[in-house]
């Protein structure tokens, strides 16, 4: 039982030891003593090691089934399978934040020794350190995860535990929210650095040099986490669609877009020396965004499947962030002024004003979700009503502003830097503007009429050719100066500069993602059915036979009933397989969860729920049918692929000014020439 | 443990024993089946779990639900009057999207003023740093001798 002490100390101590760092952080870039500094990375090591000590704990207590302990009682029980035992670190409050914690202060331990930007890493490091003081305080008073239960607690058995929402116990959830945190936590760092650029009045770009990497790989672990949130809430949340415009949904979607629009934009700066004062105030709008995010999800402000809501909790990061916030923007209007621009716009035809478009749309769309998410309660403030905001809105106003997004996607490579002339425009986009014209004609000669369909497909074809048109010219021109086949020169040319193809495989990706978006919204089929067992019923190009309804035991004191579902092809008659959707039902829980049979192909899916049934043994069934959606999945990963492929850390991934500056020079030369 | 372990197989046995006995061959408005575009557009507010409808079992749903069939399929009301009818009882925030009149305009047209209003000050800026001469210049072909040199410096970074 001493561990629960020893845990708590832990955290306690790392609070205090932060505070030292903070205060020996300040104190050594004031009177620059190195012997200070190096105590204060220490002190930065020390966190680290006692939020891995305190989070250990928790997992030992969690594995072993400590139940005396609050947060192992709520959120575990004997039934549960180890995997689902672990993963309760994140399920609740307290074991999230200490989850936090941990991957806030090994991430700032490699800040503090890291030997890039050694300048810049003491101010930096301090600030990641104020942020990990927070959350050590949330812990220590606001929600201690080695709290005990002690004395009577209300309706449960405390040798059992009251065990983990069912919803939760997902492969899904398991990787979301670490891949999630990963995400959150990775935007502090160039948070920290553009405010050290702001502090140091450091004009250059050596912040965003050095948090390239980071940047890209918070980017990568938060598209993670909204493709693995999307497959859970596709698979256990049984209503036939990926995403639901849940606040929770929104808030990790949310940082998502600014970091977009900052991953864009910091290219600008790296190669034009442009858009700094814009880049540190999006960087700080994403990182807040991130506390924001924590703030929705830990409040209970709004209403979500997600949360866990508690009021106490909530305003104190509701203050943490306003706090954070109020510095960045003293930060930026008081030093923006050092900001200045090296270079200016040449032509509003350019590579530099379509990123600007691009900015312009990805924050508009964040703002849309922003309001969105918020309304309720600004219409609860300001009229006294509270009103509902969600899936309707979200589609109708995100729509057109995602479509303009795409546009640009296809647009931005094939613009040049600096000035673009009309002949450029019309031998670059000729070709892919054809190859669109013809491709809506084909779909629209198919059948398909819906002006969302048509403008997704038409959009998705242009973005397509024009990333194709830029590869393939790539390596014609390498082939021209180099006399190298086709293959191994676009193999070259692929590899010699990862940085700008992986960023057109992420677009490939996000292109699959709209084919599959597009299809799933438009196209899709829905029918709810009560059927007798034998009966037979049809949609779209299949037919079902309910053939029975039966229980069994799944293990773990999980019990399962189920309904055979046979699905034959509708013009066939061909037997394609057999679906089984299901309810689960769990001993520590009052609703059972749903899982659903699911057929999938890359036409189309087969998505079926076992949404009641009856005594005789008839059953309801929710049945769609969603197309397309494995090109989301399939396009989710090869953003994931195309994001790994940007950072692999050899030749061409390289950025930095020596590198860009000769970049610059051949691209600009090249356009030249194609 | 065992006794536990239970639990499910009494819940699973009262549900498959107790559950409503429904009538079948003769569809009623009971059970007609209410269409997704319809439920989508409701959130589940008897309880306060507050999500779509469509997306929600609890038995606060059911009762939602058997409100909304006994004003489509048993008065003959359509989608926009049920809606209406909800949101009479229930107040706005039993539709899923904010009503379009007074204050709600903001959340509708808000991102719309805030895009066209930033893409205004792009323009602006742009013409400011572009100036007011933006004759289009034509990028003069490269002669021969230019363009070997520029390959002979393009190889070495192939």
């Amino acid at each position: 039982m001493l561990m629960a002490e020893v845990g708590y100390f832990s955290i306690v101590l790392a609070l205090v030891l932060s505070l030292y760092g903070i205060i020996a952080f300040l104190m050594a870039i004031r009177t620059k003593n190195q012997a200070l500094l190096g105590s204060a990375k220490g002190a930065i090591l020390a966190v680290a090691f006692l939020s891995t000590v305190a989070s250990l704990i928790l997992i030992f207590f969690l594995m072993s089934g400590d139940y005396s302990i609050k947060y192992v009682y709520e959120y575990t029980s004997r039934d549960l399978p180890g995997f689902y035992r672990f993963s309760a670190w994140w399920a609740g409050n307290s074991g999230s934040l200490l989850l936090w914690l941990f991957l806030l202060s090994w991430y700032t331990v490699v800040v503090a020794y890291s030997r890039k930007g050694k300048l810049m890493a003491p101010y930096a490091s301090g600030i990641l350190l104020f942020n990990s003081a927070f959350f050590l305080f949330v812990l220590a008073f606001l929600t201690n995860p080695f709290e005990r239960v002690s004395g009577w607690y209300p309706g449960a058995i405390v040798s059992a535990g009251a065990g983990m929402n069912p919803m939760l116990q997902n492969p899904g959830m398991v990787f979301h929210p670490v891949t999630t945190y990963l995400g959150y936590v990775g935007f502090a760092i160039p948070f920290a650095y553009g405010m050290t650029a702001l502090i140091t009045k450091n004009a250059g770009d050596e912040w965003i040099r050095i948090t390239r990497r980071w940047t890209i790989v918070a980017w990568l672990f938060l598209s993670l986490g909204n493709l693995f949130g999307a497959q859970w809430a596709y698979m256990e949340l049984g209503w036939g669609g990926y995403w639901g415009w849940d606040p929770v949904e929104n808030a990790s979607l949310l940082p998502w877009l600014t970091g977009t629009a900052f991953l864009h934009s910091v290219m600008i700066q790296e190669r034009k020396d442009m858009l700094k004062v814009w880049n540190v105030v999006l960087v700080t709008i994403t990182y807040v965004l991130t506390l924001f995010g924590t703030f929705l999800v830990r409040s209970g402000i709004l209403t979500s499947v997600h949360a866990f809501g508690s009021n106490e909790l909530g305003r104190y990061f509701l203050v943490f962030t306003v706090f954070m916030l109020a510095v960045g923007i003293i930060l930026i209007v008081t030093r923006s002024a050092f900001l200045t621009q090296g270079r200016s716009f040449e032509a509003f035809l350019s590579k530099e004003s379509s990123f600007l478009l691009n900015n312009l749309v990805l924050v508009g769309l964040a703002f849309a979700v922003f309001l969105g998410t918020i309304f309720p309660i600004i219409s609860e403030a300001v009229q006294g009503v509270k009103v509902s905001v969600g899936a309707p809105f979200f589609n109708i106003v995100s729509a057109p502003l995602g479509l303009a997004l795409f546009i640009l996607m296809g647009i931005c490579p094939l613009i040049a830097w600096r000035k673009a002339t009309s002949k450029s425009l019309l031998d670059n986009f000729l070709v892919p503007i054809v190859l669109t014209a013809v491709a809506i004609l084909d779909i629209f000669l198919l059948g398909i009429r819906k002006p969302y369909a048509l403008a997704g497909y038409g959009i998705a074809v242009f973005c397509i050719s024009t990333i194709l048109r830029e590869i393939i010219q790539g390596t014609w021109v390498r082939q021209r100066i180099t006399g190298e086949s086709f293959l191994k020169a676009l193999f070259i040319l692929l590899i010699r500069n990862r940085r700008r193809h992986g960023g057109y495989i992420i677009h490939l990706g996000m292109v699959l993602m709209l084919i599959a978006i597009t299809g799933s919204h438009t196209y899709n089929l829905d029918l709810t059915k009560t059927v007798k067992i034998g009966e037979t019923f049809e949609i779209g190009s299949y037919i079902l036979n309910y053939s029975h309804l039966s229980q069994r035991d799944l293990g773990n004191s999980r019990q399962a009933v189920y309904a055979s579902l046979s699905v034959y092809d509708r013009h066939s008659g061909r037997l394609l397989g057999v679906v089984e959707p299901q309810k689960v039902f769990y001993p520590t829980s009052d609703q059972p969860s749903t899982e659903v049979g699911l057929r999938t192909t890359l036409k189309e899916d087969l998505y079926t729920v076992l949404a009641d049934w009856q005594k005789d043994g008839s059953a309801t069934f929710k049945i769609f049918v969603n197309p397309l959606v494995a090109w989301l999945w399939i396009g989710g990963y090869v953003l994931i692929f195309g994001t790994i492929f940007a950072l692999w850390p050899v030749r061409g991934s390289q950025s930095g000014a020596h590198y860009l500056r000769r970049q610059d020079v051949i691209e600009d030369e090249v356009e030249g020439v194609v | 443990m065992k006794r536990l372990g239970l639990v499910p197989v009494i819940i699973v046995l009262f549900a498959l024993l107790f559950s409503p006995i429904t009538a079948h061959g003769s569809e009623t408005w009971e059970t007609r089946p209410i269409p997704l575009d319809v439920e989508s557009g409701v959130i589940c507010v008897l309880d306060g779990c507050m999500m779509n409808l469509a997306a929600c079992e609890t038995l606060a749903a059911q009762k939602l639900r058997g409100i909304i069939r006994e004003k489509m399929f048993k008065e003959g009301l359509d989608k926009e009057q049920t809606y209406a009818y909800l949101a009479e009882v229930y107040g706005d925030k039993v539709l899923a999207a904010p009503p379009k009149r007074g204050f709600n305009w903001v959340a509708w047209l808000g991102p719309i003023v805030v895009t066209i209003g930033g893409g205004a000050f792009i323009y602006l800026g742009l013409e400011k740093w572009v100036g007011s001469s933006l004759r289009e210049e034509e990028v003069a072909p490269l002669d021969p001798e230019d363009a070997h040199r520029l390959d002979e410096e393009l190889k070495k970074y192939l």
